[in-house]
């Protein structure tokens, strides 16, 4: 990341990965719990730092005791009762919404207490079940406008962290604590100089006590030289809510199983103010189609699940 | 139906397979549940990627939260092989009927089922591709959307490019079957544009003398509702890992069962050439 130092930190978007199993289990809930009400239902996305800025959206709430090797994003799926419903819903203002509750996460600083609210996402869809046809489209919100964050310098994690000193302190800090506190958490030494990990929560002592800290986002990513959709999010947060002109990030791309931070990179930023930061907060986040485009995607599922084909093919 | 009472009978089939308790991997290449699962946490320890799931249909041999093995986001990496443009994925929105990659022509009795039945599964990458089916006329053009500009001008996203020849992905599984007494492959795969892959499509990764013949569509056997994946058939599963036992051991490196998993994997990664499988023994 070095060819970085001295340029605007730009960020890589995050990529949905829909199982068949999920449209399986939404026909199911369609047909017998939300027939014609369209009221949203709680969904969630796995990641971690090996998934390359994939995730992969399960139907339902996540279980308490959610696998510790991956972070969990809380979604919100919206699925349209009719296919004019979902091809005239209005998607600026769905993402606006989805924008809103986001900026009052930061605001009211609900984040503080889950940090995993700065990664929520929305899935829209259209399932058309006599056809097996799912229609859909994701978005991973962030806030456009926000001030623009500087590479001041950047080094491997190594060079500033311990690994073997902190590693296992983060593994039991997430072992200890429900999934809501990652991605983000923040390691720094206490008065007695001892390395610590510490919630998100502790930012306002750790600023208010001078602590010279490291906020960890856990980073899954495809391209080498960018974070990813948290980082974002995280950063916005620090600019809107804590006021922080500068801050020191550890992008943290090793699994919390592994025994070194090889991965993972040191980032110290400062913040500039972006041309834009004059303009009003605004949404971004709709995720692309294969082709690269904003549009919604389309996945038929028949051969899958259509009883009638599966005999047909089995006969 | 064919299909249903098919599944019907391999469940019965491995609910009267008693599971076996002794262990005998050595000279069987089979091992009990209880191996699996000893095979499983060293995967799980060994390897970060990898992390055991139990699905919503619990199979009384194996421990509630360690039913089944899984790896998320597993890269094949774009290569070299003989499919013309058509057959890329790019182009799947055309109707799977008029083209074949080529190797697919001439399937055999077996493939041809399993190539019939994937026929059908048809991704649509976009809703501007060309209209070929008739409820997708009636969508709009993404340029017709009232987010192009916002979404374009925003400078602190790495710009997209159109992800055209990028490696696809795949989430694999790893079950015990009960019959055969090994472990055994589930995968589910992704074009670059986050699509699910066609049985057809996922042919394309698997190396040649194993696509269409011990790869099939299969019921997995971890959810109650029909959810069927690309899966490597287990029947030579036992004799080729005993081979590979057998290979370690005269080069003085006998596995112990609980590497088991690893040298499934080292098997797994010859059918699936082109994925990034992570197999290292010393690790």
């Amino acid at each position: 990341m070095e060819t970085l130092i001295g340029r605007t930190l730009q960020f890589q978007s995050f990529h949905s990965s829909v199982d068949a199993i999920f449209w399986h289990q939404l026909s199911n809930h369609k047909v017998e719990q939300q027939k014609l009400d369209a009221s949203p239902v709680a969904i969630h996305g796995r990641f971690n730092a090996y998934s390359r800025s994939a995730i992969s959206i399960v139907f339902g709430k996540a279980s308490e005791n959610s696998t510790i090797k991956e972070c969990i994003a809380e979604g919100t799926l919206i699925n349209a009762n009719t296919q004019q419903e979902f091809v005239e819903a209005d998607v600026k203002k769905l993402r606006e919404s989805m924008g809103k509750k986001l900026l009052e996460s930061i605001e009211m600083d609900t984040v503080a207490e889950k940090p995993n609210e700065l990664i929520q996402f929305l899935l829209f869809s259209y399932a058309d079940i006599k056809s097996y046809r799912y229609h859909y489209w994701c978005l991973f919100p962030s806030l456009k406008n926000t001030p623009f964050w500087i590479v001041k310098s950047s080094h491997p994690a190594e060079s500033v962290i311990p690994s073997n000193v902190v590693l296992p302190k983060i593994l039991d800090f997430l072992k200890t604590s429900d999934y809501t506190q990652r991605p983000f958490f923040i390691v720094t030494k206490d008065l007695k100089a001892q390395w610590v990990v510490l919630p998100l929560k502790e930012l306002p002592r750790c600023i208010s006590d001078k602590l010279d800290f490291f906020i960890f986002a856990e980073d899954s990513f495809q391209l080498q030289e960018y974070p990813s959709w948290p980082t974002r999010n995280l950063l916005a947060y620090l600019s809107i809510k804590h006021h922080l002109e500068k801050t020191k990030i550890i992008i943290f791309r090793d699994g919390i199983t592994s025994n070194n931070l090889s991965r993972s990179v040191f980032l110290d930023l400062v913040s500039r103010k972006s041309q834009d930061s004059s303009k009003q907060l605004s949404t971004v986040g709709w995720e692309r189609n294969g082709m690269g485009q904003l549009g919604p995607k389309v996945v038929n599922l028949s051969s899958l699940i259509d009883p009638v084909l599966l005999s047909e093919s089995a006969s | 139906m064919a299909q249903r009472l098919t599944s019907a009978f391999l469940n019965w089939r491995e609910h009267i397979t008693a599971a076996s308790k002794s262990s005998n991997f050595e000279t069987t290449g089979m091992i009990s549940p209880e191996e699996f699962v000893l095979a499983g946490d060293y995967l799980v320890t060994k390897f970060p990627t990898w992390s055991w799931e139990c699905g919503d249909r619990i199979r009384g041999f194996l421990p509630k939260d360690k039913q089944y093995l899984v790896t998320r986001h597993v890269l094949s990496v774009p290569r070299e092989i003989n499919v013309d443009v058509n057959g890329d994925w790019v182009d799947v929105e055309t109707e799977d009927s008029k083209f074949k990659p080529s190797g697919m022509d001439d399937n055999s009795s077996v493939s041809s089922i399993h190539s019939e039945q994937s026929g059908s599964l048809l991704q649509e990458t976009s809703y501007d591709a060309p209209k070929n089916s008739k409820d997708a006329s009636n969508v709009p053009d993404s340029e017709g959307l009232p987010l192009q500009d916002e979404e374009e001008d925003d400078l602190q996203m790495v710009p997209v490019s159109v992800p055209r020849n990028e490696a696809r992905r795949y989430d694999l599984y790893i079950v015990y079957d009960k019959y055969y007494r090994t472990p055994r492959l589930f995968l589910r795969g992704w074009n670059a544009g986050g699509q699910l892959l066609s049985m057809k499509d996922i042919y394309a990764d698997v190396s040649g003398e194993h696509a269409g013949k011990t790869v099939t569509m299969e019921p997995f056997p971890h959810y109650h509702s029909h959810n069927t994946m690309a899966s490597v058939h287990p029947c030579k599963h036992a004799s080729v890992l005993l081979k590979l036992i057998k290979q370690h051991r005269e080069r003085n490196e006998p596995i112990r069962v609980d590497q088991y998993m690893v040298l499934f994997l080292k098997f797994v990664s010859t059918m699936l050439p082109y994925f990034e499988i992570d197999y290292t023994m010393q690790a």
